[in-house]
């Protein structure tokens, strides 16, 4: 991973279309602002996480109730 | 009363006002905007959370706090307007708020239950919102809520 040092108001270039701008820094918090096409998908990492979590869990097998009154009742006897 | 065929529980009548509006829908799946919140007895305290327009659609769900008794739930503004509350609101789990994690579970892997992204349930203008949690905490998406990982696979 390329890892760069930035302060509040400067940016960096990401081939020739994409740019990334830090807008403010406030504690553990950074504002970041995003200059892309239209045709470059921009979400927080996060989101396409639980994108992938609901589809694997809309996806549980056909026995999954039992699996998690199972699960259950092994955690409440632990 | 309005009719839909469920993924677990067959073909159920549902009353109107039993239906839980998600304005944007659940991520991956924005198109699905209704969905009944059904309790079996005898699967208690699963909820099972099925789209009236899908019947296959069918997410298992636990309540937050029988997951993890000390789950915070921390919401950003724009998920506490989407069911209504004020963006500055403090959301606190129980009376009207009801805050369940999907459960994933997996043929021979382990049993997730999805704490950093929380269905939240507003329940009296039955509004919903999958929510990305702000707690400082860092929950997992996919939080193993079983210690033994896999030994559900062969019950």
């Amino acid at each position: 991973m390329l890892v760069m040092r930035r302060k509040r108001g400067e940016a960096i270039q990401i081939g020739a279309d994409v740019e990334i701008r830090i807008l403010s820094v406030n504690g553990a918090k950074v504002k970041i602002g995003i200059v892309a096409p239209r045709s470059v998908p921009v979400v927080a990492r996060e989101l396409e996480l639980v994108r992938e979590a609901n589809r694997a869990a809309a996806a549980s097998f056909p026995d999954a109730v039992a699996a998690v009154a199972e699960a259950l009742r092994l955690r409440g006897n632990s | 009363m309005p009719r839909c065929s469920t993924r677990y529980h067959g073909e159920m009548e549902y009353p109107e006002e039993a239906v839980v509006s998600f304005g944007r829908g659940l991520f991956g799946f924005e198109e699905e905007r209704r969905f009944v919140m059904i309790e079996n007895p005898a699967a208690r305290p699963i909820v099972f959370l099925q789209s009236v327009a899908t019947p296959e659609l069918c997410f298992l769900a636990l309540p937050a706090r029988v997951v993890d008794a000390e789950y915070r739930l921390e919401m950003a503004p724009e998920d506490l307007e989407e069911i209504g509350l004020e963006p500055d609101a403090a959301p606190e789990i129980g009376g009207d708020l009801l805050c369940l994690a999907l459960i994933t579970v997996r043929a021979g892997g382990p049993t997730t239950a999805n704490l950093l992204a929380p269905v939240v349930v507003e329940m009296r203008r039955r509004r919903g919102v999958q929510a990305i949690s702000t707690a400082a905490a860092g929950y997992s998406h996919e939080a193993e809520f079983l210690e033994a990982a896999g030994g559900i696979g062969c019950s």
